[in-house]
């Protein structure tokens, strides 16, 4: 390696580097996070159920729809680009995953695997239509998410793909105490965080939402790195479509619908930034809590499921006004 | 009145203004008289531009005053410039296409009533119209009308509010030469009603024509403002790149200084490039350890050649060979895998990912160097980058800094330092002083010489000659898009100027 003889001076290697010492920054994450804690403290007084076991396990297999889905698209949120498509994409896993087993007789491992495989084409779709033809992620993902929409409907007829008693696991099963779902949730963010941190892969993402040019005249290939961006919102949209499948016991073409703005919304809850360049995976689960605990809470004060979206979309814009004034504040 | 003998429109004093680690201008005066034609030049990125942004209200000033008929102003923005009676053209019309001239003219002041009264409307704008000499329907639609009646409607626009100061940003960018006459028709008419023009043109031909004063800024300074009267080209131009104290700088040794066959060998040859409208026909060749300065006028195709080379422009035709294999650039991908490095005109644009921090700038381009089995070893990643910022002496606290919080010059040595971790042999370097202080230069010349030293190849690019000339084993000078000189180390500014401005 040229590297070792021209630049790097070995003794410079073994000298003690000055550690740089992290001081306390208030990060949007540990905003979120404050604002979940703040939030729960509050439904724990309002709601004698809302502290309980039974409502947290509850609370833990909601978010794991949201919280599978949302890994894939904050990697792409954070490259700059967006994913709405996210919901169809859950849709098409949900009835393909039924179908493969009804209909088709597959074994469930062979069904998982194949809808994956489904779901990495439909985001590679996605990344096509964005990084070959140029389309704007917004307009592409929502060419994609009409399309996707109409291939769940279609496969099924408009009808839903009974699993009663059947492929229980991922949605419904338990490791111990520890609903499969979310043990599933958990296995994506480590995967995630760790394509973020220590992946080339991540640098990108992080370049591509920070300046594009800047990635492409050092030498790196814009394209590839949004075709697999995409791809991966893809393949855990999917994922997310098949606990979902599970848990409802259904394959209902409808089920993902709108599922896209609830995982965009916990992204940006999270802390990412919905130009580009900033975000982390932990960020996305704290933001998918706020979100189904706000859910939950609401629910358990009696307030409509029409009244909740009054609320959470409140809340999302709240949380965004927030952190733009300290991006004022910055420049 | 005290100061009846003032005979200044406007007055600015001190003037500075900084991007975050880019020094725009510093400390600048400029003073206009009523009704002259104030001609202002310099380079691209000698402020300029900022300077106007600052007048028209676009841009605040770090520091430095401003008087306008002897009353200090606060340009806030621009609406604030336009009621004081600042205007701007600028170079790219800012016109609403699909309405009509004389909507575009009275924009936002079409009718203080709820309904709009046409006749009325168009009246008023053939009136302004009349007053310029032009011969525009006032109800044509402006994308109908070519750039140069586009241009005058802006300056009708101008016209028709109140108007002390008119500032035109390269008016004749796109005029035909007789649009230009037309031009200065105009320009002649207003200065007699007492109105003043700040005329930015690179054209020093119409400069000389048109102007009373010239103010000549180079790399965020004003260098002088003489009459036009009492100057000429060749001085302005000379003003314009720099007639600093010429030393060259003492070489360090390389192995090209004492062995004749690495000194003849090619790292790079390029034969007859073409870029359609950009690069005519150009073949030159690159050696081993050399350092290989562009002498050129902005527009010259300086940077286009850097970008062809770097697959960052489709060329044409025309052949490159890198060490004797032939080279088709197609994307900085190929560019940088053939050996090919590209340190960007626009630093903050192109050269850096300015929400990440400054150790991750500078590996970005050599993660390969730490990546193993899939996965980047963040402890080496570290340690290197480290001693990059050791070696380079770039001035930070730490290398997990943002590194849009530190100076432009540091900056520029972070681009550096991202190619040295890739061990690039071909360095293409287009203008990497420009906007740092004279430190980070003489620290970035340092930088240059040590790796021609190591035996890679640089080409240079300056907007100042001298920094080219005092750099460079052999410089190539280019005008008019082809290169019409190859000239040795050491040749004097007079020599390099003559052919870089077509003598």
């Amino acid at each position: 390696m040229p590297l070792e003889g021209s630049l790097i001076n070995k003794d410079n290697l073994s000298t003690p580097s000055t550690k740089f010492k992290n001081s306390f920054k208030l990060t949007p994450e540990i905003g979120a996070l404050v604002a979940l804690l703040v939030i729960s403290i509050v439904l724990t007084f309002l709601s004698q159920y809302f502290f309980t076991f039974s409502n947290f396990v509850n609370l833990l297999k909601q978010v794991s729809i949201i919280g599978i889905a949302g890994a894939g698209v904050t990697l792409v949120i954070i490259s700059g680009g967006i994913d709405l498509s996210v919901g169809s994409m859950i849709s098409i896993a949900v009835v393909l995953v039924a179908g493969f087993m009804q209909n088709n007789g597959m074994p469930p491992w062979l069904a998982v695997i194949s809808v994956l495989a489904m779901g990495a084409v439909l985001g590679l779709i996605n990344g096509a239509l964005i990084a070959l033809l140029h389309i704007p992620p917004i307009i592409a993902t929502l060419s994609t998410l009409i399309a996707y929409k109409g291939v769940a409907l279609v496969y099924t007829g408009g009808y839903a793909i009974p699993l009663i008693g059947k492929f229980m696991t991922p949605g419904r099963g338990f490791v111990g105490p520890i609903p499969v779902p979310i043990l599933i949730m958990i296995g994506v963010y480590i995967v995630g965080h760790i394509i973020l941190k220590y992946t080339m892969l991540g640098r990108m993402v992080y370049g591509l939402g920070g300046n594009e040019d800047a990635v492409y005249l050092s030498g790196r290939s814009v394209r590839k790195y949004r075709l697999i961006i995409y791809m991966i919102s893809g393949i855990t949209a999917s994922l997310a479509g098949v606990v979902l499948a599970s848990r409802i016991s259904s394959g209902q073409p409808m089920s993902g619908e709108g599922v896209e703005l609830d995982v965009i919304a916990a992204a940006v809850l999270g802390g990412t930034n919905i130009f580009g360049g900033v975000g982390t995976m932990g960020g996305t689960i704290i933001g998918a809590f706020i979100l189904i605990v706000i859910n939950n809470g609401l629910n358990l004060i009696n307030v409509s499921p029409y009244g909740q979206f009054i609320a959470k979309g409140a809340i999302l814009a709240f949380a965004v006004a927030v952190n733009s004034m300290k991006g004022f504040r910055k420049t | 009145m005290t100061n009846m003998t003032n005979s200044f429109v406007l007055e600015m004093k001190g003037v500075s203004k900084r991007f975050g680690g880019t020094i725009a201008l510093e400390n600048v005066d400029l003073d206009v008289r009523y009704g002259e034609v104030h001609a202002l030049v310099g380079e691209n990125g000698a402020g300029k531009s900022t300077l106007m942004n600052i007048l028209n209200g676009s841009l605040q000033q770090d520091s430095g005053v401003i008087f306008l008929k002897n009353n200090q102003i606060d340009i806030k923005n621009p609406y604030i410039a336009q009621k004081l009676g600042i205007s701007m053209v600028h170079q790219e019309l800012k016109l609403l296409p699909e309405l009509t001239v004389a909507e575009n003219i009275f924009f936002g002041r079409q009718t203080k009533h709820f309904f709009l009264n046409w006749k009325d409307l168009f009246s008023r704008a053939d009136k302004v119209l009349a007053k310029l000499g032009a011969h525009i329907g006032s109800d044509k639609k402006v994308k109908s009308l070519s750039i140069a009646q586009r241009q005058q409607i802006e300056i009708a626009k101008a016209l028709s509010q109140k108007c002390d100061l008119l500032i035109l940003d390269e008016p004749t960018a796109s005029l035909t030469p007789k649009e230009v006459n037309m031009l200065f028709k105009v320009i002649r008419t207003l200065t007699e009603h007492n109105i003043s023009i700040i005329y930015i043109s690179h054209r020093l031909e119409e400069i000389f024509k048109i102007s009373d004063r010239i103010t000549i800024l180079r790399d965020g300074h004003k260098i002088t403002t003489l009459n036009s009267s009492e100057t000429n080209q060749n001085d302005v131009i000379k003003l314009i790149l720099g007639t600093g104290k010429l030393l060259l700088r003492k070489k360090k040794k390389r192995i090209s200084d004492t062995n004749e066959e690495v000194l003849r060998e090619e790292v790079l040859r390029v034969d007859k490039l073409s870029i359609k409208n950009r690069l005519n026909n150009i073949s030159f060749s690159l050696h081993r350890g050399e350092i290989l300065g562009i002498a050129g006028l902005m527009g010259s195709g300086r940077t286009e050649l850097l970008q062809a080379l770097f697959g960052d422009l489709d060329i044409s035709s025309g052949d490159i060979y890198i060490h004797e294999k032939k080279y088709v650039p197609a994307t900085p991908e190929k560019a940088v895998r053939s050996g090919l490095a590209l340190v960007p005109e626009d630093r903050k644009e192109r050269g850096i990912v300015s929400g990440m921090n400054i150790k991750d700038n500078i590996t970005f381009a050599g993660l390969e160097n730490f990546y193993k089995f899939g996965f980047l070893n963040i402890g080496k990643e570290k340690k290197i980058a480290k001693n990059i910022v050791k070696k380079l002496n770039i001035k930070i606290n730490s290398i997990f800094q943002n590194i849009s919080s530190i100076s432009g010059g540091n900056q520029q040595k972070i681009v550096f330092g991202k190619w040295l971790l890739v061990d690039s042999d071909i360095l293409l370097l287009d203008e990497p002083t420009r906007g740092i202080d004279v430190g980070a230069k003489e620290e970035v010349f340092n930088i240059i010489e040590d790796l021609a030293s190591k035996d890679k190849s640089i080409i240079f690019i300056s907007s100042d000659l001298t920094e080219v000339i005092q750099i460079s084993d052999r410089i190539l000078v280019l005008y008019n898009r082809k290169i019409v000189k190859d000239l040795p180390r050491g040749t004097d500014i007079k020599t390099v100027t003559k052919y870089a401005t077509g003598g």
